[in-house]
């Protein structure tokens, strides 16, 4: 089977970037009143569906890699996310649910606490982004048309378009910075076949000079 | 007594040793003879050209990840290796250079100075050209069927043993040419490369082997 009908039909993009510059703290939000049309949405990857693959980039600081993201989701709502490069070599096999995770293959240059952390944060807030948009509080964007709901307990901002009342993007902050943000584009069937994830790195020793080595 | 634990060994190791051999090949005999053919059948290639296709199995997948492309090799060491769909990707390999165009930008990396490339430029042209069954960075076992001569090379290299447990390249009888590749891991997903429209020693200028 070809893989690009395996992909129904187009192919997804995925790309995480990793930087080292600061962003803003978090702004005031002015609340809203916004009915919702929909019920509340699901999880874009379904943990019932097959399989999710995408042509993927990964920047980390000053390495690129690009290749192949596959996200499993698996029958103890877990997710397997594997990433290969083209010629079909595995860098990493990561599976993750919301409390624990377990490394299945990792690349040596990539085994570091860090780097793992690092994945293993930013595919759960990729992954398990359920969000209660009937019953959470709602607050406007500047613009009018995003409206931003901030769960009490956790730390990130969910923006809906208030058109389709789609999630397009998360914001993950810490008490003083902006650290990571996923973005959710060129949607198909209600499923974003972009996503962009840049994720802000606050620790100035963050090691990967032997990533290609 | 002895008897005894000789007949449970035996009955042990037997399917052991049946099943190390893959399924419809016997073990070549004159291992040297056929290793021989390949080298010299290589040696007379100078130039490929050839369309392929790629499939990678993972086992939590239910279906293969298939690429295709096409390749142009030229002895001793320049490779065009190039991937059309699902989408652009090209790598070019000429000496110590490398260069990858993603689709949208191109890199060049120097393989003298990067281990990692260094073991796929050196893989690569080695599984191309069948130098590989020289190298003694392998362990190698020959086996043959009516169509092929099947080449198992067990990495011996903690780089190589990181991504691969073992090479399997199948040689077809006709010409001695490698017609597929299967790269197995440790945890028995695999690669597999079949190799078609195969064009051995045509004129390919060397500019198709580098990106200025």
């Amino acid at each position: 089977m070809n893989f690009l009908l395996f992909l129904k039909p187009r192919l997804y993009v995925f790309v995480i970037v990793i930087g080292l510059t600061s962003s803003c703290i978090t702004s005031k939000l002015k609340t809203t009143e916004f009915k919702l049309n929909n019920d509340i949405s699901d999880n874009y990857f379904d943990i019932n569906n097959k399989a999710y693959i995408f042509k993927s980039n990964i920047r980390l600081y000053k390495n690129e890699f690009s290749g192949i993201f596959v996200v499993k989701p698996c029958s103890n709502n877990s997710y397997r996310t594997v990433f290969l490069n083209e010629l079909g070599m595995k860098f990493f096999d990561i599976e993750i649910s919301q409390d624990n995770y377990y490394i299945h293959k990792i690349f040596e240059s990539l085994d570091r606490k860090s780097i793992i952390k690092l994945f293993v944060n930013d595919f759960r807030v990729l992954l398990y982004n359920n969000v209660d948009k009937r019953n959470s509080k709602k607050y406007k964007n500047k613009k009018g048309n995003l409206f931003i709901i901030k769960p009490n307990k956790n730390k990130e901002l969910y923006y809906i378009d208030k058109e389709d009342e789609l999630l397009v993007r998360i914001e993950q902050y810490s008490p003083f910075r902006k650290i990571r943000t996923i973005k959710f584009q060129e949607f198909n069937n209600k499923f974003p076949e972009k996503i962009s994830m840049y994720i802000v790195i606050i620790l100035r020793n963050f090691y990967v000079k032997k990533l290609h080595s | 007594m002895k008897i005894t634990i000789l007949i449970l060994v035996f009955t042990i190791l037997t399917p052991l040793f049946i099943f190390s051999q893959p399924k419809g090949f016997l073990k070549v005999k004159n291992k040297q003879s056929v290793a021989q053919k390949i080298s010299s059948a290589s040696n007379k290639i100078k130039t490929i050209q050839s369309s392929f296709k790629q499939y990678k199995h993972l086992d939590i997948l239910s279906n293969d990840i298939i690429s295709e492309g096409k390749f142009s090799f030229k002895t001793s060491n320049l490779l065009r290796w190039q991937y059309i769909k699902p989408y652009d990707y090209l790598i070019l390999m000429n000496g110590s250079n490398m260069w990858i165009n993603d689709g949208k930008k191109t890199k060049k990396y120097d393989t003298g100075s990067n281990k990692m490339f260094k073991e796929i430029n050196d893989l690569m042209l080695g599984l191309l050209q069948g130098d590989i069954l020289k190298s003694k960075n392998f362990n190698l076992q020959l086996f043959e069927n009516k169509k092929y001569i099947l080449a198992e090379l067990i990495p011996k290299s903690p780089e190589m043993k990181e991504f691969l447990s073992s090479i399997n390249i199948y040689f077809d009888k006709l010409d001695y040419s490698v017609s597929k590749v299967k790269m197995s891991e440790h945890s028995g997903d695999y690669t597999k490369i079949e190799f078609f429209n195969k064009k051995n020693n045509i004129s390919i200028s060397d500019s198709k082997f580098s990106i200025k």
